[in-house]
């Protein structure tokens, strides 16, 4: 968090803040050839981050296959059983063809990688993208679940006790906040599947059937408590975040000018100091997001979840070396799109950022 | 008055006996079998394939276990080997020729018939491919069919154990179509192969997550009454499915709020708190498991005998045992259980020594200079906290342990390879109805144990039939076990699950349906 912050900050020095309202007299247009030119250069910059794409995804595959491979272990003894006969285990590892050299191996891949073709896994012969795809669905849908409400009670509770700085509002929502965030994930988990799914029984605590694949809306209800118990200790953090930044930018020259113009406290904080304070507090919900997505194994575990993270795990365990190798692009692409969008996002907040 | 009196509570007596004569039934009738619903077990390990022949893994074969059959079943209740997709069998004299006679009229979950064919093409499969296929391989003569319904197995020499090998569900040769057989050799099935006999047929697998199977309506039943895993199968459950439920917590929330039947994986220091769980029956699985230190006894410094025997002479068994097992540990060093036949007390005074002075003293005479022990640790339960244990007791008496942590397949991985390791500790189940298709006795297993002696005594074991002479054989195999040491045994332990309570599934534990290793969906329905 500590490091979300510094970055942060070190971000927001480099920017004055925007304050285009002071620069920029209401009913004064502003140039069309200019806000053209930046629309070309945004556009510039989206072909270019998009073709930069490759050659990290490239690289990040490279990486992860020698990685993946370099760890001891070998899939046909754990197909096997800890009681196979050892020709046997040689047999199968040779139909698997993983008795031949590494750099064989590799170019195997790459010739798959580059038709798209991310072959099947070695347990259940699904193909790894379907299988990718099916676990995507309960991870992306409890990401955005535990984004929307972290975010906004997040951003919510930060606004409130930076304007109320010192009251007791701020102190206890702040103490709350550090409570919230120090508390580990899978215990407020394991008291919301006691409290919800165990005694009150309204919620169910365990599993996930799917929505597409069931056509049953109402097994959302099955991801509300894993949603919860991210979106818990989260809000805490982002609170403070937010808390943070937000007085930072009030104690700001520009919100003096501002006032001192005679603006409504309400358009000082809304237009003036949100749009900069949430510049940091967007890099670190991206982040988050992306996080959730990949990494949230101890949810899902609990919960039961057939997540992302839960199969990344399994696949290394497993070592299921095709699920495994394209787990690992998909997270890899997911950051990189994550931080991409943070960019844009950034721009639509703060118009003097250009990306050149 | 008192006379119409008598009368009348006489006269009520016999109408109230009339009513629950009639009645009785009725409620009974209650608990009667019936059609429909979904079992639903959780199992705390991934499910890495559905090919019981190849797999000896025991979570394979319990959604296996419903898809295919075998030959004949020994886990049954009255601990006889039974007939299963034989109708019966014969040996020779000379016991160097089986023939079974297959049960005519049954059908694959395709649709085709089961003939001899299929049961050569399988266990020709098994014999050449199978996981437990290599411990029978150099006894096999050939194998024939000399009509639709016969199949003969012909061995170069009397093999003790082959019908308890014939009768093994995971890695053992269960029956699958010719065709398929043929084609899959030494790969893994895929799931669209996955075509058996049995009383549920492969419905769905969602890697990680969960595995289906469908009642298999073309299911012929046997007549003889439902015994253990053999005899009359009906699938009054209209699926069955397996859950990969990893944390504990959810699988015990599952069976007590009635989402799951049963569990597996539980630890023991749950044991109490399943006993006082009123929505859960806790179930100590009969026969126990063993947990033991396996050596290297090929290359490195547990190559040498006296030092293996060092570290036996050190160790505290029930220290061991208690601390990772509690209430559920039994401490015996017997290699099979007391409940089993093949108890003997032969070589015993070598065991649970519990002597670190005496250890020392014989580390130091083997030579034994304080040099680096590796031990091979899996990161799971109970290996690890038996490791710990061990690891402990062998530093405070002097032992150089490098304690190198890994997960299973890392363990796994390593333990193939003789330079990379002294010893390692795992554990499993003991119980096999016949102590010589043990996997650890083969001299290709890591550890590679392959002495003379044990080649010689092994080789008398498997190839007598009688029990007295056999069970001399194993007891002249234990005495070689404990001098020779390539295996340290700290004792027996009961695996822990849970099922659900009587009132929300019938007949489970029951005398015909007892829980045996693995649990199994048919016969078995909803109250």
């Amino acid at each position: 968090m500590e490091a979300f912050e510094n970055l942060s900050r070190g971000f927001h020095r480099k920017q004055e803040p925007f304050c285009g309202e002071l620069r920029a007299p209401t009913g004064q247009k502003e140039n069309p050839n200019k806000q053209r030119g930046f629309n070309q250069k945004m556009t510039d910059y989206i072909v270019r981050r998009f073709l930069l794409m490759i050659p990290i995804m490239l690289m990040v595959g490279i990486i992860c296959f020698l990685l993946i491979h370099f760890i001891p272990g070998n899939p046909a003894e754990l197909m096997l059983g800890a009681e196979a006969d050892s020709a046997v285990i040689a047999a199968l590892t040779k139909k698997m063809g993983y008795d031949q050299p590494l750099y064989m191996q590799f170019l195997k891949w790459l010739q798959m990688v580059i038709r798209f073709d991310f072959g099947v896994s070695i347990y259940s012969h699904q193909p790894v993208i379907s299988l990718i795809a099916h676990r995507a669905e309960a991870s992306i849908l409890i990401a955005c679940g535990a984004t929307i409400l972290f975010s906004f009670f997040g951003i919510l509770v930060g606004i409130i006790s930076a304007i109320k700085r010192n009251s007791w509002l701020d102190q206890v929502s702040m103490t709350l906040s550090l409570t919230l965030a120090s508390a580990p994930s899978f215990w407020i988990g394991l008291n919301l599947m006691l409290i919800f799914a165990a005694t009150l029984r309204w919620l169910p605590g365990s599993g996930y059937p799917g929505v597409i694949e069931t056509g049953n809306i109402s097994n959302l209800r099955y991801l509300i408590l894993p949603c919860l118990t991210i979106a818990i200790p989260s809000t805490g953090l982002i609170a403070r975040l937010t808390r943070s930044f937000f007085i930072d930018i009030l104690s700001m020259e520009y919100i003096t000018t501002a006032r001192a113009k005679g603006l409504k406290e309400s358009v000082v904080l809304i237009k003036h100091a949100l749009r900069n304070a949430l510049i940091p507090v967007v890099a670190v919900i991206g982040s988050y997001f992306a996080e959730i997505v990949s990494l949230s194994v101890v949810i899902e575990t609990v919960f039961n979840v057939p997540g992302v993270g839960r199969l990344v795990v399994e696949s290394i365990l497993q070592r299921d070396y095709p699920t495994l190798q394209a787990l690992l692009m998909f997270i890899a692409g997911l950051y990189v799109i994550v931080n991409f969008l943070c960019d844009i996002i950034y721009a639509v907040l703060d118009p003097r950022i250009q990306y050149d | 008055m008192a006379k119409d009196c008598v009368k009348l509570v006489c006269i009520l007596g016999v109408f109230l006996l009339v009513f629950f004569l009639l009645a009785g039934p009725a409620v009974a009738g209650s608990d009667s079998p019936k059609y429909g619903g979904i079992f639903k077990m959780a199992t705390h390990q991934d499910i890495p394939t559905l090919d019981c022949m190849m797999s000896s893994a025991d979570v394979v074969y319990e959604p296996g276990g419903h898809i295919f059959e075998t030959l004949v079943q020994y886990i049954t209740a009255d601990g006889k080997i039974a007939p299963e997709l034989a109708d019966r069998w014969t040996v020779s004299k000379d016991n160097l020729k089986f023939t079974f006679n297959i049960r005519q009229g049954v059908k694959f979950h395709n649709g085709a018939e089961l003939t001899s064919e299929d049961v050569l093409a399988s266990v020709e499969r098994w014999f050449k491919n199978g996981a437990r296929g290599g411990i029978a391989r150099p006894y096999l003569d050939r194998l024939s069919t000399p009509d639709k319904y016969t199949f003969e197995i012909y061995l170069k020499q009397p093999y003790g154990p082959l019908l308890s090998l014939l009768g093994f569900g995971n890695g053992g040769p269960v029956i699958i179509p010719a065709k398929i057989a043929r084609e899959a050799g030494a790969e893994m099935l895929k799931p669209e192969n996955y075509i058996g006999t049995g009383p549920y047929k492969f419905g769905k697998w969602v890697q990680g997550e969960y595995v289906s199977l469908d009642r298999w309506e073309g299911y012929v039943p046997r007549n003889e009454p439902p015994n253990g895993r053999a005899g009359k199968k009906i699938a009054y459950f209209d699926r069955a499915e397996f859950h990969i439920v990893k944390e504990e917590a959810a699988r015990t929330n599952g069976v007590s709020s009635g989402q799951y039947y049963y569990a597996t994986g539980v630890q023991a220091d749950q044991y109490d708190s399943l006993v006082k769980n009123p929505n859960i029956r806790a179930i100590k699985l009969e026969p126990p498991y063993w947990c033991q230190i396996f050596f290297n006894t090929k290359e490195g410094l547990c190559a040498n005998q006296a030092l293996r025997q060092a570290i036996l002479a050190t160790l505290n068994m029930d220290e061991i045992m208690v601390a990772v097992f509690g209430d559920l540990s039994e401490v015996q060093g017997s290699i099979f259980p007391k409940s089993t036949p093949w108890y003997t007390t032969a070589g015993l005074d070598k065991y649970n020594q519990k002597n670190p002075k005496l250890g020392r003293d014989l580390a130091k005479k083997a030579g034994y200079k304080g040099e680096k022990i590796r031990m091979l640790v899996g990161n799971m339960y109970p290996m690890y906290d038996l490791s710990q244990v061990v690891a402990k007791q062998l530093k405070d008496a002097g032992f150089n342990v490098d304690f190198q942590v890994y997960d299973w397949a890392g363990v796994v991985a390593n333990r193939g390879q003789s330079n990379k390791w002294e010893l390692f500790v795992t554990s499993g189940s003991a119980v096999y109805y016949d102590p010589g298709i043990s996997y650890w006795l083969s001299p290709t297993m890591p550890g590679w144990w392959n002495t003379p002696e044990k080649q010689a005594v092994l080789k008398d074991f498997v190839s007598i039939t009688d029990y007295k002479a056999r069970l001399d054989a194993w007891s002249r195999f234990q005495e070689i076990f404990y001098t020779q040491v390539p295996i340290i045994k700290f004792g027996d332990y009961y695996q822990l699950h849970m099922a659900a309570t009587e009132n929300k599934i019938k007949n489970l534990g029951s005398k015909t349906h007892p829980i045996h290793t693995f649990v199994y969906a048919w016969n078995l329905w909803l109250p």
